[in-house]
């Protein structure tokens, strides 16, 4: 054999190591894939092509083209039913917000005995399904429940208020299931500040409220874009929350659908509300990536002088 | 013999009187006096867990004293927040606001202040240029090196013209190179701003090499304040000179005392001092320092000498390094140059100084 033919034979045995080594590692991850597009490409393509389709008269699905479960979106009732949900997600996060940054800000800036007592006060209530303590808040809310006898007897009112089943219930409700989202997204963001940086900004001039506007808030902006994603996503689609605490008063995005899907058996107009919903969602989160990777780029900048801290400190030996 | 008050009382900018301040249990600082004059350099020099970045947190603000004043141009500012005190500090970690540019940051203090936005700029540009960062103002901080973070830290500090800069070891991130750089360049600053800076470092070489005075710190007290000649030629305790001066501490029994020189027994020799302005008597317990490089070594017996075995050699930072062990068994170290000599580890040799480089020193605990 010559010699350029050994080479050749060499480099033909190295690639077809080479691949074999590709195959395997196909071979591990095709699991995952199979399951990807079983179970989310899959009925998401079946979803998309479903709101396309015609419902047949009696049971199921014709394949007819019709782009007429769209338009039905834009009639009346249910841009309502889309507003009404756009509506209630802002107020909702907007409470949330209220009531989460300040919790989330002190649980991080406070001591450790007080940060164990904030957070398990939120932990704990999580032990327990969701579900299940939102029929709580009916036996607060109900005729004649905790809160109106408590109102009462205290003397602020002489009658039940009737306050389940009403658009400020499903607030209270969607607040309460939220909060904790809240809490936890600034609580991660202000946990990383830098006193330091609070401390120059004070040095240098400013105000306690100054250096909160100026330093503190942007600095934890991210935590808390991320904790309004985590609300106003979720809450335009929470409609066992509307179903318990709202009864038919309050109609969601996500009780139309399943209304639509389980009692009107109209599954193509279900699947072009769930796609309405999606694209919704999507620009959502498109939104908030473009504003959080500013953010973010800001913030490694923060944790990097804080790193360079510590290091100093352990080589010092303090 | 403490450093008496000399200039004016209006030439004084900053006093510290009595300040003492608890963690818990552990008091960090147990009564700090100092006086700084207008425009003067003052090194705080201890190593860390002395206290030196609690005084200095103090005086800007950012910590309460438990008991005494920080008086800041004749008035008490003692409960003054920091936003209300005319005092910029360099923090240790620089602490750059990591959200703003290097523009932004450095005009803080102006913006804050309501500056107008053509001012803030025209300055930002004029501080920039003065610690070589010209046209920096677009950059964020972390596309910046140690050094120029450094100095951006240093612009944004010295933008409102401060009465005090006080500087929290600014140049302990720097590679030692840098950190030579920087020393010099500060110091030229320092002379150009005529601020009076409070400069906190455990690097004696940095405090002698920067500043008007130098007080030297220990377990939450001063142990001496002076200029750096005075602690480093005459220190008054025996940890100041070793902190300092790296020096030798003999130990010895007073046997004679006048003219501003003692001589002493010790190690089975008899040697003299200077006095360091203490008072003895024949009989008192003593302690003298000597530095590394005025311990002569000979090899025959002398008058004033003492005698001490070589136990090692060695060479570091360019100076031959004799360790030796007195007939006490103290342990000396002598540095000279060149890169060896004629003893070897065993040798008996006898060790001299001349009394003008000797000095006695108080023993604190």
């Amino acid at each position: 054999m010559t010699n350029e033919a050994l080479k050749l034979k060499k480099k033909s045995s190295r690639k077809r190591r080479e691949n074999k080594r590709r195959a395997t590692s196909a071979l591990l991850v095709l699991p995952i894939y199979l399951f990807t597009i079983a179970f989310v490409v899959g009925p998401l393509i079946y979803m998309i092509i479903l709101s396309f389709m015609t419902r047949a008269e009696v049971w199921g699905v014709e394949r007819i083209f019709t782009l007429d479960n769209y338009k039905n979106i834009f009639s009346e009732v249910y841009f309502g039913t889309f507003k009404q949900s756009l509506k209630l997600a802002f107020i909702s996060t907007l409470a949330v917000i209220v009531l989460g940054y300040p919790y989330g800000y002190y649980m991080a800036r406070t001591s450790p005995s007080w940060q164990r007592r904030l957070m398990s006060m939120q932990m704990i209530p999580f032990w327990v399904n969701s579900l299940i303590r939102l029929y709580g808040w009916i036996i607060i809310f109900r005729a004649n429940g905790l809160l109106d006898k408590l109102l009462m007897a205290i003397g602020l009112t002489k009658e039940p208020l009737k306050l389940l089943y009403t658009y400020p219930t499903v607030v209270v409700g969607m607040v309460y299931v939220l909060l904790p989202f809240m809490i936890y997204s600034v609580y991660g963001s202000a946990e990383k500040l830098d006193w330091s940086l609070v401390e120059a900004s004070r040095d240098l001039g400013a105000s306690p409220v100054k250096a909160f506007i100026t330093v503190t808030f942007p600095l934890t902006l991210p935590g808390l874009l991320t904790g309004i994603v985590l609300t106003f996503i979720p809450s335009m689609g929470l409609f066992f929350i509307a179903d318990i605490l709202g009864g038919n008063k309050v109609v969601l995005v996500g009780n139309l659908i399943q209304e639509q899907l389980m009692k009107v058996h109209n599954w193509p107009f279900a699947a072009a509300l769930s796609v309405v919903l999606m694209i919704l969602t999507s620009v959502l989160i498109y939104i908030y990536r473009r504003v959080a990777r500013v953010e973010k780029l800001m913030g490694d900048g923060a944790n990097e002088n804080k790193d360079k801290d510590k290091e100093k400190e352990m080589g010092r030996g303090v | 013999m403490r450093r008496t008050r000399d200039g004016n009382l209006e030439d004084i900018i900053l006093s510290l009187r009595n300040l003492k301040k608890s963690f818990g249990d552990t008091q960090v600082l147990r009564g700090i006096n100092l006086d700084v004059k207008k425009g003067e350099f003052v090194t705080l020099l201890g190593p860390s867990g002395c206290g030196k970045t609690t005084v200095l947190r103090i005086i800007a603000g950012l910590l309460d004293a438990d008991e005494g004043q920080v008086i800041l141009e004749g008035k008490d500012v003692t409960e003054a927040p920091p936003e209300k005190r005319n005092v910029n500090t360099v923090f240790q970690s620089y602490a750059l606001f990591p959200h703003m540019n290097v523009g932004a940051n450095v005009g803080y203090a102006l913006r804050i202040r309501g500056e107008k936005k053509a001012k803030i700029k025209e300055e930002v540009a004029r501080v920039l240029s003065l610690v070589q960062l010209e046209g920096y103002e677009r950059r964020m901080p972390h596309e910046l090196s140690g050094g120029q973070r450094q100095r951006v830290a240093i612009a944004r500090a010295v933008i409102a013209e401060p009465k005090v800069l006080l500087l929290d070891e600014p140049l302990g991130a720097l590679d030692l190179q840098l950190r030579r750089q920087m020393q010099i360049e500060l110091k030229k600053l320092q002379r150009t701003l005529g601020i009076t800076f409070i400069y906190i470092t455990h690097d004696q070489e940095e405090a002698l090499n920067m500043s008007n005075r130098i007080a030297v710190m220990r377990g939450g007290v001063f142990e001496q304040i002076g200029t750096p000649a005075e602690v480093y030629d005459t220190p008054r305790t025996s940890y100041v000179a070793r902190f300092v001066g790296e020096a030798n501490i003999i130990c010895g029994k007073v046997v004679s005392a006048s003219d501003g020189f003692v001589t002493l027994s010790a190690a089975g020799g008899v040697v003299t001092a200077r006095d360091g302005g203490i008072d003895f008597s024949a009989g008192d317990d003593v302690t003298i320092s000597v530095r590394r490089e005025n311990i002569q070594i000979i090899d025959e017996p002398q008058d004033a000498v003492l005698r001490a075995t070589v136990k090692e050699k060695s060479f570091v930072g360019g100076l031959l390094r004799i360790n030796l062990e007195l007939d006490d068994g103290v342990e000396i170290i002598a540095t000279r140059c060149g890169i060896d000599s004629p003893h070897v580890p065993g040798d008996v040799v006898y060790v001299k100084f001349s009394p003008e480089h000797a000095v006695a020193v108080r023993e604190q605990p």
